[in-house]
């Protein structure tokens, strides 16, 4: 029952994409599923899906990147590399000031508040949170919610202005 | 036969990332399977069915909003509501220099953007796949960050920062 409890998010979710696939949805499948898995868990209280169905979906992820990557040239990406490495540190930037912010205004601590914002990988973030006994489960439900809107807007940006889906 | 080639690559796939996993190499889950179907396919390509991409899409996509609870949002409501302003400021600094870098190298825009917003690294190379865009690219930048930001994380957590 537990189990089944768990998947609930995930089932309804598939269900939801299926039935949207008919008119347009952007980038239907991690959106819709993301949308629809949040409001099962809000509006029923079931489980959230358990984390290593992620791990089964990145593999999927990883393996179909894989099989198309293996005709690119990786040449041109390690020349354009530096000015990205710039443009990622200004965010990184942008993020650590936001930590004093959080750290100034909320009772989350000075590490606590970094560890959170700082945009990293979440359970790499929450497993650092852990191990030295800061809130992790603040730090966590910080890098879900970043997750969330990041997906949003960018999906939003690209669908709306910048350019249609390829496949 | 392709099944039985896909069933090798998934099965090598699977002892990489485990192996990876256990020296505490982050995103192993979707690095090994990367790493093993690119090398496989250069020596011989066999196409994975359509619909791979869409599954593992929505699996992460449901697995990330269910973890949005009632509970996260009444306990860390004003955290919530901060860290909120504070992602959309990197999510606005990350749109800017993503164009002006994009701009200076002098590839397409949106390939820029995907590239310095700061997601996750599964969702940002799962989107740059399904538009199109410098996949290779924006996996480089994504996993630098990951592994840059684990060792700012790091030294925060041990107090040499923070």
């Amino acid at each position: 029952m537990t189990l089944l409890n768990g998947f609930a998010p995930l089932i309804i979710a598939g269900i939801a994409v299926l039935g949207l696939r008919r008119i347009r949805v952007p980038a239907s499948e991690m959106l819709v599923g993301l949308v629809v898995a949040a409001a099962v868990v809000l509006l029923l209280e079931v489980g959230p899906v358990p984390g290593w169905v992620s791990l089964v979906g990145q593999f999927l992820i990883g393996a179909t990147i894989g099989t198309r990557l293996a005709a690119a040239d990786f040449a041109p990406a390690l020349r354009q590399l530096p000015a990205f490495v710039v443009a990622v540190m200004l965010v990184v930037a942008v993020g650590a000031a936001g930590a004093f912010v959080l750290a100034r205004f909320t009772t989350l601590d000075l590490t606590s508040a970094l560890l959170a914002v700082l945009p990293g990988g979440a359970p790499d973030a929450a497993a650092v949170a852990t191990a030295v006994e800061a809130n992790a489960a603040a730090v966590a439900a910080v890098h879900i919610m970043r997750q969330v809107i990041v997906l949003a807007v960018v999906v939003g940006l690209l669908d709306r202005f910048l350019m249609r889906r390829t496949g | 036969m392709q099944h039985a080639v896909t069933a090798l690559r998934v099965g090598i796939a699977l002892l990489l990332a485990v192996l990876l996993d256990g020296l505490g190499v982050p995103a192993a889950m979707l690095l090994a399977p990367l790493a093993v179907f690119a090398v496989a396919s250069r020596r011989r390509a066999v196409p994975l069915p359509r619909r791979t991409l869409e599954l593992g899409l929505l699996l992460i996509g449901a697995t990330i909003g269910s973890g949005v609870t009632l509970g996260m949002l009444r306990e860390f409501g004003n955290i919530m509501a901060i860290g909120a302003g504070i992602a959309l400021a990197m999510i606005a600094a990350g749109i800017v220099t993503g164009i002006a870098a994009a701009r200076i190298v002098g590839i397409d825009t949106a390939s820029g953007i995907v590239a310095t917003v700061p997601g996750g690294l599964p969702e940002m190379t799962a989107v740059s796949l399904t538009y199109g865009l410098r996949s290779e690219l924006i996996i480089a930048v994504h996993l630098g960050r990951r592994v840059g930001v684990l060792l700012l994380a790091v030294l925060v957590a041990s107090g040499t920062w923070g």
